[in-house]
């Protein structure tokens, strides 16, 4: 992949799971027997995969077997292991787990003849059976059948359903086994049919459904160690045609169920088919609601649904039946059963493929699915098991010629290094000469200024980085680089001029050898004056003048640049001078202009800091706001999206969709020589601007060290689920990522000290265990531009969790394309939904990299209400109120200076006054701020930090007159050390140990 | 009895078009005799197949159902066929799902039991195919007309012969195999040859008559051919002609057995089209969104027959469509009870799949899909 040309940059995230080799189980000794229903555990370094063998109909003597893999995917046992030897009968169904040091394998067997039993035998690391004679879990004189289990690491629990006495209908039941084989008394769950059951490392969670055919559901509930059902069922999918799912435990804490949804139907009915994938919470809820109700005539696929059929035509598939889930340590993998339709109408379902994907939270991460196994067999009921390390193993049947089927293994992963290269070409003018390209005359220009100004202090933001822009005054350089394969040009010449000043051009000679990379740097033409736009010309030119090449670039000239305070917020209209990229509905591009794209009375903001650090609210990120740095790029912790509403909605729910306006506010609140405050407030909206009622209020409040907070206030519907924080990069118009994003983009740093560097493209299989958290709260480092020394930096004390997701790279044609994932829909671009692609769009638009995020995983909030009010539709309604905060800034300090900011923003320190009495709400970390009602002219505060306190704010209500003193241990501090705005007092200072303000106000004489 | 005298039988005793209305349900005599049991499969089970005792068992979905003369019942449900033995214990005998594309709509007739030489025959993939019985207990298919994968309409040797669809199979005491080929044509096979009867049974319009000019309107989903009183004779189930047909090969004609195609006018009588009415055959009894099945019922000879949107189960016999099982239906009746009283039974998408030799008939239903109830008449049979 050469060239900047990269329109074969396209779907790349098959390389979001790599798919193994194709490993065979051992058939047992004669070879001829049929092999099904596999189901698969992984514990102490090896897989265990168990089966059942031989014909288990009539007359039939299936047995279950059993034979181990390594992590690496490579078989152990070179035969198989028969796990409970019978002189008859048939069995059936197995299922397994592992704890307490061995697995557990399950079964029904129904070596009577007349009904089956639920059965159950011990297997060693080593694959040696332990119990010789199977452990009865549930042998009654009737039908007990569908057995599963699972682990809490130490004991099992075997679920399954069963008749007893002489009752006709089924009930579920669970009966824990102890490692040693002694099984519990089995108790009544509720959970039938088809009982499952999954550990989420705190508890097991039951789930069972599909007693319905035409409105099957699902239904959860979570169960004590020995099977006790903790409260009432409570439903997690609806409509499901004969429902039959997978559940399996899910980053944390959840669970992930995943089930079809309808099957092709002649008629017409039925709608879609789907596999839809519902997270199940810590709480035992399911926490998106599209697996319960979906909209009216449900024709799209919702966020919920890893994949879609609805088209009944040749060559159309369709998900339906089976599917398996595991954990992967960073990922639910979910393989599904996807089948070819057939048939007069196109209903009948042939050629069964198995489709995996990486789920976060519920939505796929490889939303076109990854053909696990896809060959022109029959490829059906997929099982998995997962090291927790990003290796999953999958074990599925396959049909044979014979009409005897096999099961077979595939190692899934994340892809590695060594087996997935980079793309990362040279950049810039490296790219001359380079690669494969073989044109007779290749050159490249880029024009720089003398030095590098923050684009924000120039009026502008995100300038496409292949333009020009020049200060009033400023000088530059271009530097040119040509190739010629043709023959030499001793003679040749670069030239520059801008286009309204043609005569006045700079050049230099540029002696072409043949076959080599020539470079030269000319002056910059003279700006013109006059003008604030124009183009750079520059050619290359034989003697004589023939033209061999020529460049314009684009040149933005800013003559009067803004004047923004040290520290201030200032309204203001950032200028942007390329075209807004505008996609129609039919798929279409055009342009709008920026200046006409919004109502002319609304006004960006943008906050500057006296450390550089500029944070704009900008109306082409829909006010969304970010830290402009000085090289061009940005970064954003995100705002609150939220999951999908009942009654359905297009694309997603979040004010980055809000590109006209419609509901997002900026304003200034406060801004004083002591502190900024500015208020962005929004409705989460869709792609056509639906809003639901919700609204969200994010408070940002500066101090002149450069760090300050980020507070979110949001109004919702009670059960309604929120995102809240993601590290997002914006890059200009013309930036491919790599060129500009350094590998370690993150670092976290618990308070604790321990540091963890997260390397992009980041491979869960390398890097999976830096992304455990350790319930100790950290500190974010996320660098937004490789030569920018100054990081965004994050932290919540109350959040201990680190965020469940990492965005894997996108990759194209076996190449990493990207470090993370790429983004042309926001900022500024209108038109375009969600994508999963980097495209030539990275030329026309600035993009976004979303590095990591918190998904739904949420800390505790600093306020909780719970209201009757009216929701922004007017309507009376139940909300709830929730704020939460963060401390934020950018700062290139080292790792003990963030440290110290951490642990001053974790713990106020213990305050004494005197001359004061202290507010009733006396600490305010919206604000970071201790606040104080002033009594007396003079004012003494005995500060005890619990750790360090940097910076500390006063907020002094009642103030007298003018802030004549301020003393930091005795000692008096300059103006430069403390700001006061008659209200709020910031001193710049880091306490270690008790110390002493004393402030004296007007009237005490000076001295 | 002749074609034309039963024709003539079926019509005597009609009321007038302009007389008042009749009541939609007219109660069989015989009604209240009726049960019913759970015959196979377990409302609570779930659709995952479970074998063992046949009333704990799932997974049968919507079954078509095949008994056979020593007692036995075969179950083919979509995914493979299962046998019901005389202990009433089932187990899954082929793994072939013998319920391909549209067949599954009504899963009557799917296979049937040749009186003449014992054997079992099945649809298979474009083939007509026999259950061979293996010793081990599971059941082998072996092709005996048309070549699998191969669909066409072809006659000749059977071997050489092509099928399209397997959606009916009937076979009479003479050993002739009759299908119902794609909905498209009525087929025999017999002599070592396979025949073309008529392929206009998807060609539209309702014409009776001789069977070369007689037109059928079958659409391409469900529907069924059944066999009949004789050797000679033929039903089939004319869905969009709202109407019963009977085939009678001795004399190569088709008529019209029951049912109300669509009328030109609004009389009382004519407002029963598409509502499920009984009543006289031809003229007061009607079929709800047409004919979808038929099966016939020697013991009692009496034609099941049904539209595809009913929760009764119906037959036409002395020239009358009358209900026998679900006449006052109820929603919570117990589906896996035995001896359940036949009139509170209900049953949606449902049809008759069977009549064994003791007259008791074999329920289906896409409402229920889990698997077969059987209903008899308790001072006929003694269960």
């Amino acid at each position: 992949m050469s060239g900047l040309a990269c329109s074969v940059l396209s779907l790349l995230l098959a390389g979001g799971i790599e798919i193994g080799e194709e490993l065979s189980l051992p058939a047992d000794a004669s070879g001829t027997g049929i092999q099904a229903t596999p189901a698969a555990a992984f514990g102490g370094g090896v897989y265990l995969v168990v089966w059942r063998e031989g014909w288990h109909g009539k007359g039939g003597s299936a047995r279950i077997r059993a034979a181990r893999v390594s992590p690496d995917g490579k078989l152990l046992d070179r035969q198989s292991s028969e796990i409970a030897p019978a002189p008859a009968g048939v069995q059936e169904r197995p299922r397994v787990a592992f704890g307490g040091g061995a697995f557990l394998v399950v079964w029904q067997d129904f070596r009577n003849g007349k009904d089956y039993d639920i059965l159950a035998a011990r297997i060693t690391l080593e694959g040696r059976v332990l119990d010789r004679e199977p452990i009865a879990v549930a042998a009654g004189p009737r039908n007990q059948v569908l057995p599963d289990v699972a682990s809490d690491g130490k004991s099992f629990l075997v679920v399954w359903q069963g008749l007893a006495g002489d009752e006709t209908a089924y009930r579920g039941f669970a009966a824990a086994v102890s490692a040693g084989g002694k099984t519990g008394r089995p108790i009544e769950t509720g959970m039938t049919p088809q009982p499952r059951v999954a550990w989420n490392g705190a508890r097991y969670l039951a789930a069972s459904g599909g007693a319905g055919f035409w409105s099957g559901s699902v239904q959860v509930v979570a169960l004590s160690a020995d099977g006790a059902p903790q409260g009432k069922p409570v439903l997690a999918i609806r409509g499901t045609k004969a429902a039959v799912f997978s559940l399996s435990a899910a980053a944390d804490n959840g669970w992930l169920l995943a089930s079809h949804r309808s099957l092709p139907d002649p008629w017409g009915w039925g709608g879609p088919g789907a596999m839809r994938a519902v997270r199940i919470g810590e709480d035992g809820k399911p926490v998106n609601q599209d697996g319960i109700k979906e909209p009216a005539g449900v024709q799209d696929r919702l966020p919920g649904w890893l994949d879609l059929g609805r088209k009944k035509e040749a060559g159309a598939t369709w998900p339906w039946g089976e599917s398996a889930s595991a954990f992967d340590g960073t990922h639910s993998v979910v393989v599904w059963q996807r089948h070819h339709l057939s048939g007069e109408k196109m209903t009948d379902l042939v050629d069964c493929d198995l489709i995996a994907a990486r789920v976060d939270g519920f939505t796929s991460l490889d939303p076109a699915g990854v053909p696990a196994a896809a060959t022109q067999a029959e490829e059906r009921h997929p099982a998995l098991a997962s090291d927790g390390r990003g290796r999953t193993l999958l074990v599925h049947e396959k049909g044979g010629t014979n009409g005897r089927g096999a099961v077979v293994g595939r190692m899934l992963s994340q892809p590695l290094p060594p087996r997935a290269t980079l793309w990362r070409p040279p950049f810039g003018l490296d790219r001359v000469g380079h690669g494969a390209e073989s044109a007779a005359f290749e050159a490249d220009a880029i024009a720089r200024p003398d030095r590098i100004i923050h684009p924000v202090d120039l009026g502008t933001i995100l300038v496409p980085s292949d333009w020009l822009i020049l200060a009033d005054g400023q000088g530059g350089e271009i530097e040119v680089a040509a190739i010629c394969r043709t023959g030499d040009l001793p003679e040749a010449r670069a030239a520059a001029w801008f286009a309204s000043a043609a005569e006045e051009k700079t050049a230099v000679a540029l002696a072409l050898v043949r076959d080599r990379v020539v470079r030269a740097r000319l002056p910059l033409p003279p700006a013109p004056a006059g003008v604030d736009r124009d183009v750079l010309h520059v050619s290359i030119d034989r003697a004589g003048g023939d033209r061999r090449w020529h460049k314009e670039i684009p040149a933005m000239l800013i003559r009067r640049p803004p004047q923004w305070p040290a520290f201030g917020a200032t309204e203001t209209t950032l200028r942007y001078d390329a075209p807004i990229s505008v996609r129609a509905d039919d798929g279409t591009f055009s342009s709008l202009s920026y200046d006409e794209a919004w109502d002319p009375g609304l006004r960006d903001v943008v906050v500057a800091l006296p450390n550089g650090s500029r944070f704009v609210f900008w109306r082409g990120s829909s006010y969304v706001p970010f830290w402009a740095g000085r090289f061009n790029t940005g970064l954003s912790y995100e705002w609150a999206e939220t999951s999908p509403p009942p009654d359905g909605f297009t694309d997603c729910v979040e004010p980055l969709m809000d590109k006209e306006l419609r509901y997002g506010r900026v304003r200034i609140l406060e801004s004083t020589p002591a502190r900024i405050r500015v208020r962005w407030s929004y409705q989460s909206c869709d792609f056509k601007y639906k809003v639901w009622g919700d609204s969200a209020v994010e408070d940002y409040t500066f101090y002149p060290d450069g760090f300050g907070t980020r507070v979110l206030t949001l109004q919702s519907a009670p059960g309604a689920d929120y995102e809240l924080s993601e590290f997002i990069i914006l890059t200009p118009q013309s930036t491919y990522p790599f060129s500009v994003l350094p590998p370690d983009l993150v670092d976290i740093i618990f308070l604790d000290g321990e540091k963890r560097e997260i390397s992009f493209p980041f491979l869960a299989a390398e890097q999976g265990d830096k992304m455990k958290s350790r319930d100790i709260p950290a500190i974010y480092r996320v660098r937004m531009h490789k030569d920018d020394p100054a990081a965004a930096i994050y932290f919540n004390p109350l959040d201990t969790r680190l965020p469940p997701t990492v965005f894997g790279p996108f990759a194209d044609e076996g190449e990493i394309v990207t470090p993370c994932y790429w983004g042309s829909h926001w900022p500024l671009a209108r038109g375009k939904t969600t994508g999963s692609t980097i495209d030539d769009r990275v030329r026309f638009t600035p993009c976004h990299n979303s590095v990591m995020s918190w998904a739904r995983s949420r800390p505790a909030p600093v306020r909780t209400a719970r209201l009757e009010t009216l929701d922004t539709l007017g309507r009376p309604k139940t909300m709830v109120v929730e704020t939460w905060v963060w401390l934020i800034g950018t700062s290139a300090a080292d790792d003990a200076r963030l440290l110290e900011w951490a642990r001053s923003f974790a713990s106020a320190p213990a305050v004494e006054v005197r001359g004061a009495r202290l507010e009733a709400e006396t600490c305010v970390p919206e604000r970071r701020a201790i606040r104080l009602v002033v009594e007396g002219p003079v004012v003494i505060i005995d500060l005890e930090p619990r750790a360090v306190c940097v910076n500390p704010v006063f907020e002094l209500d009642a103030a007298p007159g003018t802030l004549a003193r301020v003393e930091l241990g005795g000692r008096r501090l300059d103006a430069k050390d403390y700001a006061w705005d008659g209200r709020t007092l910031w001193i710049d200072a880091t306490l270690k140990e008790a110390s002493q303000v004393r402030l004296v106000f007007s009237g005490e004489t000076r001295s | 009895m002749a074609f034309e005298s039963l024709i003539a039988l079926l019509c005597a005793a009609e009321p007038g078009a302009d007389a008042p209305d009749m009541p939609q349900i007219i109660v069989d005599p015989s009604a209240g005799d009726w049960v019913v049991d759970r015959f196979a499969g377990n409302s609570t089970a779930g659709p995952t197949l479970i074998q063992g005792p046949a009333r704990e068992t799932g997974g049968l979905g919507r079954p078509g159902a095949c008994p056979l003369p020593d007692g036995r019942v075969l179950i083919p449900f979509p995914g493979g066929l299962a046998e019901v033995d005389r202990e009433g214990t089932l187990r899954l005998v082929a793994e072939e799902d013998l319920l391909p594309g549209t067949t599954q709509q009504v899963t009557a007739n799917v296979m049937a039991y040749s009186p003449k030489d014992g054997r079992v025959y099945a649809g298979g993939p474009a083939c007509v195919r026999r259950l061979i019985e293996r010793p081990d207990g599971a059941w082998q298919l072996e092709v005996i007309a048309g070549t699998p994968g191969k669909p066409g309409f072809a006659d000749g040797p059977l071997r050489e012969a092509t099928f399209t669809r397997i959606d009916s199979i009937v076979i009479n005491r003479r050993g002739e195999i009759f299908i119902l080929d794609a909905n498209r044509r009525i087929r025999r096979l017999a002599d070592g040859r396979v025949t073309t009867l008529t392929s206009a049974v998807h060609a539209g319009g309702l014409v009776d008559g001789p069977l070369d000019e007689a037109r059928f309107h079958m659409i391409d989903l469900g529907g069924n051919l059944c066999g009949g009183e004789d050797d000679d004779t033929l039903y089939l189930s004319d869905h969009w002609n709202f109407a019963a047909r009977r085939i009678d090969l001795a004399a190569m004609a088709a008529g019209t057995a029951a049912g109300m195609p669509k009328p030109a006018g609004q009389t009382a009588r004519e407002r029963r089209y598409n509502k499920n009415c009984d009543g006289p055959a031809l003229t007061w009894a009607s079929f709800n969104s047409g004919c979808a099945y038929v099966c016939w019922d020697a013991v009692h000879e009496a034609l099941w027959c049904g539209g595809p949107d009913e929760n009764r189960f119906r037959w036409l016999e002395g020239g009358e469509v009358r209900t026998v099982i679900g006449a006052k239906g109820a929603d919570a009746w117990p589906r896996d009870g035995l001896g359940t009283p036949a009139e509170v039974v209900r049953l949606t998408w449902n049809a008759v799949v069977a009549v064994d030799a003791r007259g008791r008939a074999y329920l289906s239903a896409s409402s229920d899909p889990t698997g077969l109830w059987r209903a008899y008449s308790r001072k006929e049979v003694t269960p």
